[in-house]
């Protein structure tokens, strides 16, 4: 045996115990928290090219991307899942605002039904924090100040949503047609989201301050 | 005549798969092109300066059906002057915790040799070390298993194992020369791993390992060490990697070395300056043993492309007063 082949041995013999250990230390951790799509986007996608907007495909080409993607990012199955419910699930969101009026989801349509039903028994801003910290958080920040780890490289950059004058004066219909459609590079919700829940992120919206 | 077949031949298939990517069936199953090239205006400091239009390559990806998916790249270089197929692989992605991929596929050792397209490299050109020493852009005809396990909230181990045809050529030969080994020269096959750790607090960690016979008949081996290291946090990024090729050769074992370090930061969305060092060593005082320092930035008109503006340092490590310095410009897109 080359004294190379040995020195080749060593060293995957200690990759391998290394390998090893780590998998024990961590396992636990793991079935415990499963990331959202949102923020496997924002965690992964920068970390190799600048990321691309979540309107630069629609559902069907999302769905060829995000396997190419999560191949050469090496990412889990589980987030691969998320990371495709989450793209191409804001894909046929946007499509389906699209078909349904013009890129606007009216409140008369099916869909503007249910957020009426919805309001009617909501909305808790702290269930709408949690969804938000999940959905949102990633581009908007966890205070809505628009710094998510994903908002570096994002152009246009995300908005303040503490800022008066800005989501403060939009009503709430506004607040869930955007919500659920999306905008300017914002992914839609209305195929990941209930109607309760984006009256809950609303609801949390409202009690974001500067 | 050879190479001029094949160049006809990567032409029609470029042209073929592009046209049934938008126009056939096939873009309902899935199918679509990608792509990236790069043009650049290089001014060296001892000589004429020049356009390049460096790269044009397009990318067939497809989720063909259920859990199979297809794709390929096609590289046409320097104005056409040099078409070659950089990979074409089968990925099949059904099992939980390993994805396996047959064809010719970019060998996944380390970092840049993935990760060297021009729209995602901050910097133009090759770090020292990645071209001689690790043949970047290296990839091979074989299999590839890899896969990841969970490892707490958004992290993960990421795992890589490959067998591949691997390098072949002279004793102590150039390893770059060795690369195409696209119908096995003998029964040696190549085998190769890389081990990696990805936080949710911006670490990405790795270590690689390639080895195999790249002389029968002499029954010379070469063996490729590795270690890529990554931290990203809030528009700021470092990076570095190192890579060591054990060669044997008739006069003893030849060790070469190669290492970069980089360093970025997102000023605003549209700008990010950057600055980079790299190195390779070869055995003795070679005057290949070569350093270099890129400064400059990069513009962001969209999230597809750049112009990068960058001055090169390039100097000898033992003759530090040869120098071959580079002014380079680099519109560069991804799409």
């Amino acid at each position: 045996m080359s004294l190379a082949r040995q020195h080749t041995q060593q060293w995957a013999g200690r990759w391998a115990v290394a390998a090893l250990a780590l998998a024990v230390l961590v396992a636990p951790a793991t079935a415990q928290q499963k990331a959202s799509g949102a923020e496997v986007w924002s965690s992964n996608c920068g970390r190799c090219h600048r990321v691309r907007a979540v309107d630069a495909y629609d559902a069907r080409q999302w769905e060829t991307v995000v396997t190419h993607m999560a191949l050469a990012a090496r990412l889990t199955y589980d987030e691969t899942q998320a990371v495709r419910e989450f793209l191409v699930g804001s894909a046929r969101a946007r499509q389906a605002g699209s078909a349904a009026n013009g890129g606007q989801v009216a409140a008369s349509t099916a869909n503007g039904g249910l957020f009426i039903e919805a309001a009617a028994r909501c909305c808790d801003p702290k269930v709408g924090a949690s969804i938000f910290k999940a959905q949102c958080a990633a581009c908007h920040g966890q205070a809505g100040k628009g710094d998510g780890p994903a908002a570096t490289a994002l152009n246009p950059r995300p908005p303040d949503l503490r800022a008066a004058g800005r989501v403060a004066e939009l009503p709430d219909d506004s607040l869930v047609q955007v919500i659920t459609a999306g905008r300017r590079g914002m992914p839609g919700y209305g195929k990941t989201l209930s109607a309760e829940q984006i009256q809950e992120v609303v609801a949390f919206i409202r009690t974001l301050k500067p | 005549m050879r190479a001029a077949m094949a160049k006809k031949a990567a032409v029609c298939l470029g042209g073929m798969l592009a046209l049934a990517a938008t126009t056939s069936p096939a873009a309902g199953q899935g199918l679509m092109v990608t792509g990236y090239g790069n043009m650049e205006f290089v001014a060296p400091q001892g000589g004429k300066s020049t356009f390049d239009a460096h790269n044009l390559n397009l990318i067939v990806i497809g989720q063909l059906r259920g859990d199979l998916f297809a794709a390929g790249e096609i590289e046409y270089e320097h104005g056409g002057e040099e078409i070659a197929l950089e990979y074409a692989y089968l990925a099949f992605t059904r099992w939980k915790y390993v994805n396996v991929v047959a064809g010719k596929f970019i060998v996944p050792f380390g970092s840049f040799n993935v990760n060297h397209p021009a729209w995602i490299n901050k910097v133009p050109g090759r770090p020292f070390g990645f071209d001689r020493v690790l043949p970047a852009t290296y990839s091979d005809v074989g299999l590839l298993l890899r896969g990841a396990l969970a490892a707490g909230y958004l992290s993960r181990v990421t795992w890589d194992a490959w067998i591949v045809n691997g390098l072949a050529g002279a004793p102590g030969g150039d390893l770059r020369g060795m690369r195409d080994n696209l119908l096995d020269v003998d029964a040696n096959k190549a085998v190769g791993g890389r081990l990696g750790y990805v936080s949710r607090v911006g670490f990405d960690l790795g270590a690689s390992i390639h080895t195999g016979t790249y002389n029968d008949s002499l029954a010379l081996d070469v063996t490729f060490l590795g270690a890529d290291a990554t931290f990203q946090k809030a528009g700021f990024e470092v990076k570095g990697e190192w890579v060591q090729a054990t060669q044997q050769a008739a006069a003893g074992d030849q060790k070469k070395r190669g290492y970069y370090a980089q360093a970025s930061y997102l000023l605003i969305p549209q700008m990010e300056p950057t600055v980079r060092f790299s190195q390779m060593e070869f055995p003795g005082d070679s005057p290949r043993d070569l350093r270099e320092f890129s400064f400059g930035f990069s513009v962001y008109p969209s999230d597809l492309g750049a112009l990068r503006l960058f001055y090169r340092v390039n100097k000898q490590v033992t003759v530090p007063e040869v120098r071959d310095n580079q002014f380079i410009a680099q519109l560069t897109v991804g799409f």
